[in-house]
């Protein structure tokens, strides 16, 4: 689990390359949060409100240097597309933070056998959000 | 009939449909402004409520009568979605700009939204100082309205959560239209500690047909609280929606001989409830006890029963498939094969 | 009295009663208004009430599905994937004829299972209940032919969760329809039924079983029951839920609770309408039972169903829906004014009965009698012309609003250029569709007389059926 601190995110908070983050959410409002957080720290966000649309953005976007979604989306859940996710050629190492509210804790260990890299409850702190997402951006490169 | 009078009605009614039509543009044109509005609203607000800093900008933009509802709106969905430092951050701006004096005019309007709002609004301020408020959200968690009253419950648990559990327990075994689950929402956010006490006294000390709905949320209270409580109150009622609610929640392997006398009660819920206590916490003894039930009249009885026999320690699958094939009660034998299949054996 | 007054007392009240069917439904419409508003008013401070999901009441989905073999397939994993955190899906196989059994079979690896069945309404025998080991929410019965209303009595003998919902094998969802249509059984605990509102999906892309984007039929006569089911359908019904009036939930999607269902009989076999009459018929009993209870219609989008494209089957949906209709009330009388009816049985029923039962007849001898006597000369310009106004005109009226009702509260055609169509479309439907459903639902109604006046030895044997009252002794006897 991460323990990144505010001071690790506010100490680099410039950041200078344009990088992609996918978000699949389908409450509007978070993903309008979440977008207006990211998009603030530098990076360029693609939204999907639904596994439909995500499914064909899989194919569509470049890779992202995170994907940050939520458990239940719908048309397609979100477990079925980190599948996807992961069979997507080029794909298959993007960290991928799910998004989770209260109820759904029990998924937790799902989501880490399916290949998820980091969680996030919601209600959230929104700075340790970014921090996480950056971390996870950061060990990429 | 004069033809001048059909005339006039036709005409009547043809310019009613003139105006319904014009209406569906208007109102289409309104919905576009309104998001339009709304977008910079968000565009103005967002960055300064949720900003890098805590510090607040020394001069911030001014609320706009209209753009308060929207505003407000946003404000809440924020704090719904957030945790943390920025909680207060958020109260401080709209302090600052005036919208808790709006939030505590709008409490006594007519319209539900504005109400709605105003009680979120003033519980997620949590101001502690403000009498009026306080006494002004505990009358209406007595409204008629569920929604309304229990949104006013809420706030009350944000602001002062101690102070509020004496408000809200009647209400909490009374009311029918209190929804389930925003309840026990409100009550998980509060804590088990501030939970407990007030919950597990008053189960005991209120009218015994009121128990049942506070049993509900009794897995917001500490065991040590807890179970007294459900032990005096199964001692006491023979209502049949108690006794099954109090069985539920037996968790200690001393409560069994009470549970077990519960086996062989006139009402199936009660009957399934001691059984489904017995695949919890039984023994190898209860398969004596549990067997008769396979032949009980209520399929409910019969199904749990035959689950709980496989759940028993100490007891092989193959004595319970032994069991399936030579129980002299074919309703018995059936269930057996039932539940064998759906446990994949 | 001569023939020409009472000709023209008869030409007064068929006017009357055409202001009074339009007048009516007026009321229904602003009645159905103020209810959505204070329906998205109370969504106010949405977020906080699905948190916590979880509590969400278990449901069991009951698919009956007779020779369906193109669509129970892609149905089912749709709903395999709807947002609700507990529920069973129950396919019931009716006797199909086709590969509706094998097509559920090899997509998902059925097996068949030793499932002790619960023989709590009567039903055609079951040849064999099977489960998917991939999806052990997934239970198919195999059951003998017996009707939707035998196969879905069987679906509620197997269900497990204390609430139903029926849905058509062929209805198309929204991955949060189970939500927002099991929301009045948490807000309210009297609540019994709740039916959710049906749209058209002819016009609307579907991929995979889902309704992703909503749009408008090409063809006319879909396009014309889209301002229809608006109008009829949906404000229609709406405006009865404050008063608990409801009589009719669609059998394309309804929740019932089941318990209730059960103690009040199950559905009734050999009936047209087996949906309406369920509606009825709970409204009969726990009225008659005098027990609190609410049918309420769910304001949320939730269903969308194919519409017949062709005249010949839209013809024979209309004149089974008209039998239906007639039957369900025939059967339901003792509801009509009795002591315990309350708003359903005092007005909803009367109302049903009034102008949902009699007005083609109405409508069919006010064309007579004013086409007839605008020839003939005894009916003069300014009555023929009234005529005109108040069934054309008045009807017009009602469907436009009823657009604008749905603009306001849904907006669920956005485009400018569907609303064009739209408005088009409501004013085309007063102009000879109305007319012609009319004349169908006149012949639904002479054979459901004709054919209860056959039946009628039927109707008798089968009257122990109407009275569903269990003796409270049959759980403990007999075993469930």
């Amino acid at each position: 689990m991460a323990h990144t601190s505010t001071a690790a995110a506010t100490a680099n908070a410039t950041v200078s390359t344009l990088r992609d983050v996918l978000v699949i959410e389908d409450d509007p409002v978070v993903s309008r949060l979440v977008e207006h957080l990211l998009t603030r720290r530098g990076f360029a966000v693609h939204v999907a409100a639904d596994g439909l649309h995500a499914q064909s953005l899989l194919k569509t976007l470049p890779r992202p240097a995170v994907i940050v979604m939520d458990v239940m989306l719908p048309y397609v859940g979100g477990f079925e597309l980190i599948t996807e996710i992961r069979q997507t050629s080029g794909w298959e190492r993007v960290p991928v933070i799910m998004l989770t509210s209260k109820s759904q804790e029990r998924d937790v260990l799902r989501a880490f056998d399916a290949g998820v890299n980091d969680y996030v409850v919601k209600p959230f702190r929104p700075e340790e959000f970014v921090a996480r997402v950056r971390r996870l951006a950061d060990a990429r490169d | 009939m004069s033809l001048q009078l059909v005339t006039a009605a036709g005409i009547v009614i043809g310019l009613l449909y003139l105006v319904v039509v014009l209406q569906i543009f208007f109102a289409r044109l309104r919905n576009r402004i309104r998001t339009k509005r709304q977008l910079g609203l968000e565009r103005t607000w967002l960055p300064i409520l949720v900003a890098d800093t805590t510090a607040i900008p020394e001069s911030l933009p001014p609320l706009r009568q209209r753009d308060l509802i929207p505003f407000l709106t946003l404000w809440n969905q924020l704090q719904e979605s957030f945790t943390g430092e920025i909680t207060g951050h958020l109260n401080e701006v709209a302090r600052r700009i005036g919208a808790d004096v709006q939030a505590r005019r709008m409490l006594d309007q007519r319209s539900l939204r504005r109400r709605l709002l105003a009680v979120s609004t003033l519980g997620h301020l949590g101001d502690r100082g403000d009498r009026d408020s306080w006494a002004a959200l505990v009358r209406l968690t007595a409204d008629k309205d569920g929604l309304l009253s229990l949104a006013a419950a809420r706030a009350l648990t944000r602001i002062d959560a101690t102070a509020a559990m004496p408000v809200i327990l009647p209400p909490l075994s009374e009311r029918d239209d209190w929804s389930r689950n925003y309840a026990l929402a409100m009550l998980t956010d509060l804590g088990v500690d501030v939970v407990s006490r007030p919950l597990t006294d008053a189960a005991l000390h209120f009218p015994i047909e009121r128990a049942p709905r506070l049993l509900q949320y009794f897995n917001v209270a500490h065991l040590a609280d807890a179970m007294p409580v459900v032990r005096t109150l199964i001692a006491r009622t023979s209502n049949v929606e108690c006794l099954a609610a109090c069985l539920r929640l037996f968790a200690d392997v001393d409560d069994l001989d009470t549970v077990r006398d519960y086996l062989h009660h006139p009402s199936w819920q009660v009957r399934v409830q001691a059984v489904n206590v017995l695949a919890r916490l039984g023994r190898e003894e209860d398969y004596a006890f549990l067997q008769p039930l396979l032949c009980d009249s209520e399929w409910w009885v019969r199904y749990r029963t035959a689950k709980a026999l496989c759940s028993l320690p100490g007891v092989e699958m193959s004595r319970i498939r032994d069991l399936s094939q030579k129980h002299r009660d074919a309703f018995a034998r059936d269930m057996l094969v039932h539940v064998l299949a759906e446990a994949g054996a | 009295m001569n023939v020409v007054t009472v000709a023209n007392i008869f030409g007064w009240a068929a006017l009357a009663y055409l202001v009074g069917i339009n007048a009516v439904y007026l009321v229904l419409n602003v009645v159905s208004f103020v209810v959505l508003r204070r329906h998205k008013q109370r969504g106010t401070l949405g977020p906080l009430s699905t948190r916590f999901s979880s509590l969400e009441v278990p449901v069991s989905l009951l698919i009956p599905a007779y020779n369906e073999e193109h669509t129970v397939v892609a149905t089912v994993r749709s709903l395999l994937q709807l947002n609700y955190s507990h529920f069973e899906i129950v396919v019931i196989n009716d006797g199909s004829s086709d590969r509706t059994l094998n097509r559920l079979k090899e997509a998902f690896d059925l097996q068949v299972f030793p499932e002790v069945v619960r023989r709590r309404l009567a039903t055609e025998p079951i040849r064999a209940v099977y489960r998917s080991p991939i999806y052990p929410e997934l239970k198919v019965i195999d059951k003998h032919n017996g009707g939707k209303a035998d196969a879905l009595n069987a679906g509620i003998n197997t269900a497990q969760y204390p609430l139903y919902c029926a849905l058509d094998a062929d209805g198309v969802l929204r991955p949060d329809s189970l939500q927002s249509i099991t929301r009045p059984f948490l807000d309210d605990p009297l609540t019994v039924a709740a039916g959710g509102i049906i749209r058209i999906a002819n016009g609307c892309d579907v991929v995979n079983g889902w309704l992703v984007r909503t749009g408008l039929p090409r063809r006319p006569l879909p396009m014309l029951q889209v301002v229809e089911y608006c109008r009829a359908f949906l404000f229609g019904r709406l405006g009865w839920n404050p008063v608990n009036g409801l009589l009719v939930i669609s059998g394309a999607f309804g929740v019932f609770h089941k318990e209730t269902v059960i103690e009040a009989g199950g559905y009734r076999r050999n009936t047209i309408g087996e949906d309406m009459e369920l509606v009825v018929r709970l409204h009969r009993f726990l009225g008659g039972a005098g027990r609190p209870y609410r049918i309420v219609f769910a304001p949320e989008p939730v269903c969308w169903t194919e519409a017949p494209e062709s005249i010949g089957a839209l013809r024979t949906q209309r004149i089974r829906w008209q039998r239906g209709l007639c039957e369900s009330l025939w059967l339901n009388r003792q509801l009509l004014f009795s002591r315990r009816g309350g708003w359903a049985g005092w007005v909803a029923f009367p109302f049903a009965l009034l102008f949902e039962c009699l007005s083609p007849v109405v409508e069919a001898l006010g064309w007579v009698y004013f086409g007839a006597g605008f020839l003939a000369g005894f009916v003069g310009w300014g009555f023929a012309l009234a005529f005109l106004i108040v069934n054309i005109g008045f009807g017009t009226l009602l469907s436009v609003s009823s657009l604008l009702l749905d603009e306001i509260s849904y907006h669920t055609y956005p485009r400018f250029r569907q609303i064009l169509a739209l408005l088009v479309a409501a004013t085309v439907e007063n102009l000879g569709y109305r007319q012609m459903t009319a004349y169908w639902r006149l012949v639904g109604l002479v054979h459901w007389i004709a054919g209860t006046k056959a039946h009628w030895g039927d109707m008798k044997r089968t009257a122990e059926w109407s009275s569903p009252l269990p003796s409270p002794q049959a759980s403990t006897t007999n075993r469930t």
